[in-house]
């Protein structure tokens, strides 16, 4: 028996009700709105169209620095018809980027991300640290090229790295033992939904830096605290219990938007499993408000 | 109820403390790195305290987490310095987890994450071994899925230090703990942080076996200090029937100390490796306080040389 309300079985007013009680939806895209780096997940589409039918402010929150904004956008027009702006899509890259000009940041980063994610932030201005040392490192004279012989840098960044080595982690420790180095972090979920189950997520290569180093990142990608407020400040004029946050991870999403106050809504379109989320007690900060099998569910309603 | 004193350093016991002491174990299992030499440098007189030690009747092995070298070169190292050791006198990871492995009875495949002088020795060994990706992945997860994605069947996983580690190695690993709920999971060194020179530290391999143990929920077989499964193999392999008669020496709290702690050994800190004074005297779990303490493996010479003949 699950403690969380099944949106099938809200019906009439009830379901009215439901629709009435937010003005702005917060949404997960991979797993929720598709199928990770794939097609639209039947029925999403059309629920996120009845949303806006409904004059339901739009912003989506995903971890997903891989695809760029623009790749975002086509995705949404060419697949599912719909037209999204760039301001609407909220993801580590950007808030990044955006952290690091809201102080002023001058020097050089060190940043462990994707090409797309680097690109982003060298398009606006800020500049990246090379790799040192030799690709294969074979000796522990190798090793410390790799790790101490790059320039110094003002900041360190870490999101996903298709290519995280321990090589490059090492010298982000060595860089953030100067306290005014920045140590910024992206997407930060311990495990991704992938394939039938689960891979280790960059949030578990984050804490390695984060427990040699004895300091907390400030994170910008989801479950981050720092994403958190600058999710609150977006929209100052809608408090947050008219907030609807929808998601396929309780860590990454309903963890999350719990923290912040928002309703909250787990499709089991991604990784979690109805069985995850019924084993809940009703006290865990991870538990949703409702559950559905997946987003189309907010539309159909037989 | 046995109740610990502070630690005391062994060149501050009186004489009769001394002589108690000196008479109290007859075997020494002793760290390498940081306690007879490091990257950087070579502990003054430390050869001292061993050629004292076997002078006095004492058996001494050597217990290290680095299997990064060859057996060669490790040997080569001592005879340098002018001591004469025997490989059967050194237990490294890569050795320990072959002598595991064989108590176990273990036949299959091998999913191995270290270095290539650790492979070198299970191979040796006859154990098959499947490794890589050695080199960096297209940035795609299509790419990502090609490599940590196997159906060849893995019946452990060994994880120690390896200088070309990456992520696409440990999320290889993972599948294959969570394909296979036999799987074993094996670590050799476990620390977190390597002293490199004085006051530098780099991550060490702890952090990346701990991501395995974290995403797979399974606990490792530890064959590394301190683990548990490398204190029976010893206690079983030396034939130990005394425990508190052996006497731990190393330079590392949470491994050599602990270690030694958790198998009933006696314990002696040496400060000339990776914990200085003021960190032992900051350290309030009584796990990782030793029984003694001394600057160096030098000290023991001058303990022993002080020490009347007359004793057996």
């Amino acid at each position: 028996m699950s403690l969380s309300k099944n949106l099938k079985e809200l019906h009439g007013a009830d379901r009215q009700r439901f629709l009435d009680s937010f003005d702005l939806v917060f949404c997960d895209c991979d797993g929720v709105v598709w199928y990770p780096l794939r097609d639209f997940i039947p029925g999403s589409a059309r629920a996120l169209a009845h949303l806006q039918s409904l004059g339901k402010r739009l912003t989506f929150v995903t971890n997903n620095s891989i695809s760029s904004p623009e790749d975002h956008i086509e995705k949404f027009a060419r697949q599912g018809n719909l037209k999204i702006e760039e301001h609407q899509i909220v993801h580590p890259a950007q808030t990044i980027c955006d952290h690091l000009k809201s102080v002023e940041f001058q020097g050089l980063i060190y940043c462990l991300a994707t090409a797309p994610f680097k690109q982003l932030l060298q398009a606006a201005g800020f500049q990246l640290a090379q790799e040192s040392g030799p690709v294969v490192i074979k000796s522990l004279r190798d090793l410390h090229e790799a790790i101490f012989d790059g320039e110094p840098v003002q900041a360190v960044v870490i999101d996903v790295d298709f290519n995280m080595s321990a090589a490059k982690l090492m010298r982000a420790h060595v860089q953030l033992q100067n306290p005014q180095c920045l140590f910024l972090a992206g997407a930060s979920d311990m495990l991704i939904p992938f394939g039938q189950g689960e891979i280790i997520g960059p949030g578990a290569f984050i804490n390695v830096v984060t427990e040699s180093v004895g300091r907390q990142p400030v994170v910008l990608g989801k479950p981050g605290d720092a994403l958190r407020q600058v999710l609150l400040q977006r929209h100052p004029d809608i408090p947050p219990q008219r907030v609807l946050f929808v998601g396929d991870s309780l860590a990454s999403d309903i963890g999350f938007a719990r923290a912040s106050g928002y309703q909250t809504l787990l499709v089991l379109t991604g990784g979690t499993k109805a069985t995850d989320v019924s084993r809940l007690p009703a006290n865990h900060p991870q538990l949703p408000d409702y559950v559905a099998d997946c987003l189309g569910d907010l539309v159909d309603s037989d | 109820m046995e109740t610990r004193g502070k630690p005391q350093h062994i060149l501050q016991l009186s004489e009769e403390q001394r002589d108690r002491f000196v008479g109290s174990f007859d075997r020494v299992l002793s760290d390498i790195d940081g306690v007879l030499w490091s990257m950087e440098y070579t502990v003054p007189r430390a050869v001292d305290g061993y050629a004292a030690l076997q002078r006095a009747g004492k058996e001494v092995s050597f217990v290290t987490n680095n299997s990064v070298r060859t057996m060669e070169q490790c040997l080569r190292h001592f005879e340098k310095l002018g001591l004469q050791v025997a490989p059967e006198q050194v237990w490294h990871p890569a050795q320990s987890i072959v002598l595991y492995l064989r108590d176990i009875q273990f036949e299959g495949l091998i999913y191995i994450i270290a270095s290539a002088p650790f492979k070198a020795v299970l191979r040796e060994a006859g154990f098959q071994l499947l490794d890589g990706p050695n080199e960096f992945i297209e940035e795609s997860y299509q790419s990502l899925a090609k490599t940590i994605f196997d159906h060849q069947p893995v019946r452990a996983v060994i994880i120690d230090v390896d200088f070309n580690l990456t992520s696409p190695k440990l999320l290889r690993a993972h599948m294959y703990l969570m394909r296979n709920p036999e799987c074993l999971l094996i670590g050799g060194a476990t620390d977190r942080l390597l002293p490199v020179a004085k006051g530098v530290n780099i991550i060490g391999p702890g952090p990346f076996a701990s991501i395995l143990v974290e995403a797979s929920g399974r606990q490792a077989v530890t064959l590394g200090k301190p683990g548990r499964e490398l204190g029976e193999l010893l206690i079983k392999h030396l034939k130990i029937a005394e425990p508190q008669r052996v006497l731990m020496v190393g330079d590392m709290l949470a491994q050599d100390i602990q270690f030694g702690r958790q198998c009933g050994f006696q314990t002696l800190l040496v400060l000339s490796g990776g914990c200085s004074l003021e960190q032992l005297q900051a350290e309030t779990s009584p796990d990782l306080l030793p029984d003694y303490y001394a600057d160096s493996v030098a000290d023991v010479a001058q303990l022993l040389g002080e020490t009347p003949k007359a004793h057996v």
